[in-house]
């Protein structure tokens, strides 16, 4: 090793790090993303719609000084408990909560059909992040990937395209003044927050790939039983499939193909030649795990965030990279 | 990294060309970004204090939407007790009158929902902390159930108890075992409270313990 040869190395680092970073991508992706979060975000904040004041409002399930008491008890004490605000401990009465459940749900709604989408997008993020941040020991895996999906896309032009804001833009101009070029249909900022999503997926993916490998029964391959046998866990009783021995293989064969395509989603994604085959391995693992889990949320968002992986080309049509 | 999802101009990303002090900032904050994310995410699983150091210097990052001090369930199955449905049952003299959640009732929504999702991770933060011998998170849990009980039927006194289904091993269970796997003989109490609506107008929680492992009475001789 010699200094030329760090010198190049830090030469190829540093141009392989501005092309990833700083060209551009296609904003249609990140609309059609938006749209997909924003649903998501709806559904989620809907859940809400019939007691949100029980579980947020001063007699509520679980008050602010009750998270205060979990947060400073031993099992949950993390640093980031002092960092937690929420808008929602400023709401001192039921109708203070669900007027603030409204707005949230308008914030989303415009957030969605791209409606002032700089404001909304960062509105929207503030108004999740206070239900989430209000009582986290409440929230897992997929409020943290719909955090972080919001957030990202808050970086990106994802209004421009498929949107109101697109539509009211569009009005009082002529058909030449309405054909965008290619230039003004991606942006360096689309491209950051498209790069963030994947990284933050495939980070996801090793953490969740490596994790189960700590367990046991990701390798004896009995995993996919103990998931389903939860009576109130799995939407489908696949309990049948204990009974012989076929029926143990295709469990053992399910365990390891979870497992397994996480583990080289997180590295193989990358690669485009294999991207396809990877996302595609990747979508069937988590719709299969919906019915295992019940966790619908959580694998919508992944499915939803694969999608990141996409090339756009100057039609807006998406599609797979092959080359 | 491999720029595949993007179109890729030369002259914007040669790199011979003039690099702004602008993507100079940006390149740091991604770097940082980056670095905590692996450290708030890792650290739900890393005991090592490194990974405590950074994830703690990264909080206040965490804190803007990333929260992951809860470590989400990214592993879906580790065969810990604790990780087998959990649910409260609400007592009322001696029935049963609200399980949370419950797939067999309406009031925590259907199994797929957000809102079922939510009971259920409050059942197993519960399970969590009896493993721990948490009784502060426990009793807060257990006091929010109450909470939600007492506001929307106005039951003031009640007992609140912690179920676990255990789940059985086929190659030791009959086959037969698998037809009602909501048969009672799956289920384990292991956690119950009285629970009532106090003067101050407060919920009011106090754990039950076996009798054998009960104070006596004052002035008892026993």
């Amino acid at each position: 090793m010699n200094r030329f040869y760090l010198g190049r190395l830090a030469h190829e680092f540093g141009a392989t790090w501005m092309r990833f970073w700083f060209s551009k991508a296609n904003d249609r992706l990140a609309a059609r993303m938006r749209i997909a979060i924003g649903i998501i975000c709806l559904l989620w904040l809907y859940s809400f719609s019939t007691d949100v004041a029980d579980w947020f409002g001063p007699k509520g399930v679980l008050r602010t000084q009750a998270i205060r008491n979990i947060e400073s008890s031993s099992l949950l004490d993390s640093p980031a408990s002092q960092w937690r605000f929420s808008l929602l401990d400023y709401c001192t009465t039921n109708s203070q909560v669900a007027t603030f459940h409204l707005v949230a749900f308008g914030l989303a709604a415009a957030f969605t059909i791209g409606f002032a989408t700089p404001f909304t997008s960062i509105a929207t993020l503030v108004a999740v992040s206070s239900f989430v941040q209000r009582a986290p020991i409440l929230f897992g895996a997929a409020e943290h990937l719909l955090l972080s999906a919001i957030l990202y896309l808050c970086i990106a032009p994802c209004g421009k395209h498929l949107s109101l804001d697109a539509l009211l833009s569009r009005r009082g101009k002529t058909a030449d003044d309405l054909t965008p070029t290619a230039s003004e249909s991606r942006s360096v900022r689309s491209n950051i927050a498209l790069r963030l999503i994947q990284i933050h997926l495939a980070i996801v993916l090793l953490y969740s790939g490596l994790t189960k490998l700590s367990g046991v029964v990701w390798w004896n391959g009995d995993a996919v039983w103990w998931m389903l046998v939860q009576p109130e866990s799995a939407l489908v009783d696949f309990s049948r499939l204990g009974a012989d021995l076929y029926g143990e293989l295709i469990m053992n064969a399910w365990t390891y193909a979870i497992v397994g395509t996480e583990l080289i989603a997180a590295t193989l994604i990358w690669f485009r030649l294999v991207r396809p085959l990877i996302i595609t391995a990747c979508v069937i693992v988590y719709l299969s795990l919906i019915p295992l889990t019940g966790l619908v949320g959580y694998c919508s968002i992944m499915i939803v965030l694969l999608f990141s992986f996409l090339h756009h080309s100057d039609s807006g049509d998406p599609k797979l990279c092959t080359a | 990294m491999n720029e595949a999802t993007t179109d890729q101009p030369k002259a914007s990303t040669d790199s011979n060309a003039e690099i702004t002090t602008g993507q100079v900032v940006i390149s740091m904050l991604v770097g940082l970004h980056i670095v905590f994310l692996l450290a708030c995410v890792f650290s739900g699983n890393a005991d090592s204090q490194l990974v405590r150091r950074l994830a703690s210097t990264a909080a206040p990052h965490c804190a803007i939407g990333l929260r992951t001090n809860y470590a989400p369930d990214f592993h879906l199955s580790q065969s810990m007790d604790f990780e087998d449905d959990h649910h409260f049952e609400v007592v009322v003299g001696n029935e049963v009158v609200a399980k949370f959640p419950s797939a067999q009732t309406n009031e925590t929504g259907s199994r797929e929902g957000f809102r079922y999702q939510r009971f259920r991770k409050m059942a197993r933060q519960a399970a969590k902390a009896l493993v721990s011998e948490d009784d502060a998170t426990l009793s807060e849990l257990v006091r929010g159930i109450g909470e939600y009980v007492n506001s929307r039927d106005g039951t003031e006194r009640m007992v609140i108890r912690l179920v676990a289904f255990r789940p059985y091993d086929w190659r030791e269970e009959p086959p037969q075992a698998l037809a009602d796997s909501l048969d009672p003989v799956f289920y384990e109490e292991l956690y119950a409270a009285d629970v009532w609506l106090a003067r101050s107008g407060d919920i009011s929680v106090h754990k039950r313990v076996p009798p054998a492992e009960a104070a006596p009475p004052v002035g008892s001789s026993k």
